[in-house]
């Protein structure tokens, strides 16, 4: 049986609401302007919950893209969570739907606040730290819904905001790799994929970007095959 | 009535794929043996396909389709008039936020100068 300490849960979710509530409230307008109803933008929001996917689903949405286009899209945009369970499957709680919800609720936030405290502390906390910081994006998207279509009726091109915001992430991942090469890596690839088609133009392009960014792992591998002596 | 209903149905179920395969990657961990993860090619994508990911999320919202037709410019004034504004207005968020680290503060800031833009050049 697990103990998980509520209030100390909802202190370090805290700092997370500070980044969570604009960005959510950014969220729920947004998707009013994209023209997305009511409940599916709430809906995204409790089972999606993810942040730059949520943004980049709405044009893709708007443009009424294929189904299977749109969830291979967003598998490549949530790929980094891949790794955040692996140093925090010891924390995780043993009963079933709260393990199941704490693997579910691994975002960015999440991952960062729990990875920041001690081991033993994170078995606590994870349950408590993922259901409030899940609450206040659910809060944040319902009050950007709610004042959505009065901020719409007074800035023009306020969807340019998800253009923004992307800028930033990219500014960000940059920071965060030291290098610029991914960046001509996606414009190169666009150009190609230009070529191909304009409904899986997205799709086209994401997968020629892996291609060539797998390029010098497959030389090597095959380089260190052939100088083994291999066939 | 039954193009609504065919457009929350399609909300849905796009929704419900999403919500899946964003549940698989955080889950998968959890579901497969460790050393499957552990890669070096995983590991590759995993450093640099967001960014190349973000670098196309922003090029394909830039309003350059319609620009050429071929290799002549076929655009009208205001499409190049939007595709200034546009790429100034993203010129001024990284100044921005390269200098204040301020997420809310940028976004609002690229906004302005979109509409600034547009105005100038009308």
């Amino acid at each position: 049986m697990t103990n998980h300490d509520w209030r100390a849960g909802l202190q370090r979710s805290l700092p997370v609401a500070m980044g969570y509530l604009p960005a959510g409230i950014a969220f729920g307008v947004l998707a009013g302007v994209a023209g997305l109803p009511v409940w599916a933008t709430l809906l995204l929001s409790i089972l999606l919950y993810a942040g730059a996917a949520q943004y980049a689903c709405l044009p893709m949405l708007s443009a009424g893209l294929p189904i299977g286009n749109i969830a291979t899209n967003i598998a490549a945009i949530n790929l980094r969570h891949v790794f955040y369970a692996l140093p925090l499957l010891e924390s995780l709680p043993t009963q079933k739907l709260a393990r199941t919800y704490c693997l579910f609720a691994l975002t960015d936030e999440t991952f960062s606040v729990l990875t920041s405290l001690p081991v033993q502390e994170r078995k606590a906390l994870i349950l408590p730290v993922s259901l409030f910081n899940q609450s206040w994006w659910i809060i944040a998207s319902a009050l950007g819904v709610l004042i959505g279509p009065v901020l719409n009726d007074w800035v023009p091109h306020l969807d340019f905001a998800i253009v923004c915001l992307f800028a930033i992430l990219a500014y960000e991942q940059y920071r965060l790799i030291n290098s610029s090469r991914p960046i001509i890596v996606g414009a190169i690839a666009l150009i190609v994929a230009s070529f191909f088609s304009t409904d899986w133009l997205l799709i086209v392009a994401i997968f020629i970007s892996i291609l060539m960014i797998l390029t010098p792992t497959m030389l090597s591998h095959f380089s260190n095959s052939s100088a083994k002596g291999e066939p | 009535m039954a193009d609504m209903m065919n457009m929350n149905s399609y909300l849905l179920y796009a929704i419900i794929a999403m919500a899946v395969v964003t549940f698989i990657t955080r889950a998968l961990p959890a579901l497969i043996p460790q050393r499957l993860l552990n890669t070096p090619w995983l590991h590759r994508l995993n450093e640099r396909l967001p960014l190349a990911v973000l670098v196309l999320l922003i090029l394909t919202s830039l309003s350059y389709q319609g620009l050429f037709t071929g290799f002549t410019l076929t655009a009208e004034a205001g499409q190049v008039a939007m595709l200034t504004a546009q790429i100034g207005a993203l010129i001024i968020v990284l100044a921005i936020y390269h200098w204040s680290r301020q997420l809310l503060v940028s976004m609002i800031a690229g906004i302005a100068a979109l509409n600034a833009i547009l105005w100038l050049l009308a």
